[in-house]
């Protein structure tokens, strides 16, 4: 197996369980922390596929900005007042979290190439995926679109701070 | 050399993935009462989609960039939506005490009756 194909499938298999999890957790914050795994591994697809710049930016979004955004509307809504319950296996939840921390570091640890392993994040088989040709490519292509969305955003940010409700 | 199909990854399988998230989504939105969990499922759905693109445009590999820039797009134009629908989310528990679809919906349906 090749270091891309583990990845891919470290990833997608990742991403296919947290999209679950989030779904059919009770409580709303553990849905975004699934779905912040989700949109993180969507980022890593992104960078085996080449786009490095659409990575960055999807990392940029979707998992700092967004789970901001609804995090801070999750403590907004009145959520019904639960008990809190002392969690006696909360140690073991620690515990096994830290076997499997131990493990995945064995992993990388007993295998030769850990250095090419991290270095495979960074090269790419496609060749026209250079940051710079792609921000100037935006910038001389698509000038209109992306004025268009810079407004399309602040008539957004105008309209919502204005609104009474 | 024994043929093993996990040597060779193409965009094949990316697609494959992303229908997968697609429809994790659509389950998501179709099932889920919650508004912010059905605004999370609306977002799965657009990651599959941009993941779509994503691996179209590496297929091609062509120096034209366009899934690219769709996708960048596509980032801003989901971002607005999720802005716009927490908002709404806000306002809607503001008025009703709830963010569950059915609970608003019968509470709106008593409203106008009166």
């Amino acid at each position: 197996m090749s270091i891309n194909s583990f990845f891919f499938i470290l990833f997608s298999v990742l991403m296919c369980i947290s999209s679950i999890f989030s779904l059919l957790s009770k409580k709303m914050i553990y849905t975004l922390l699934w779905a912040m795994v989700v949109f993180l591994m969507v980022a890593g697809l992104f960078l085996l596929l080449g786009a490095k710049y659409n990575s960055i930016v999807q990392f940029l979004i979707y998992v700092i900005t967004i789970p901001v955004l609804v995090g801070v509307s999750i403590m907004l809504i009145k959520q019904n007042s639960e008990k809190r319950i002392i969690m006696l296996n909360s140690f073991w939840k620690i515990i096994g979290v830290a076997i499997l921390v131990i493990l995945i570091g064995e992993f990388f640890s007993l295998n030769k190439d850990v250095f090419e392993i991290v270095k495979a994040c960074f090269v790419f088989v496609n060749p026209y995926s250079d940051l710079d040709s792609f921000a100037q490519n935006i910038l001389e292509r698509y000038p209109i679109l992306l004025l268009e969305f810079g407004l399309g955003l602040i008539i957004t940010v105008i309209g919502l701070s204005n609104h009474e409700s | 050399m024994s043929h093993n199909i996990l040597n060779c990854i193409t965009t094949y399988y990316y697609q494959i993935d992303a229908i997968l998230l697609f429809f994790v989504g659509l389950l998501g939105v179709v099932f889920s009462r919650n508004l912010i969990k059905i605004l999370l499922s609306i977002e799965f759905m657009f990651n599959a989609i941009n993941l779509i693109f994503v691996s179209f445009s590496s297929y091609i590999s062509n120096n034209s960039y366009l899934g690219y820039t769709v996708v960048i797009f596509s980032t801003a134009i989901s971002a607005l939506v999720l802005a716009v629908g927490l908002y709404f989310t806000n306002i809607l528990n503001q008025k009703f005490g709830t963010i569950d679809v059915n609970k608003i919906y019968s509470k709106y349906k008593e409203i106008n009756k009166c």
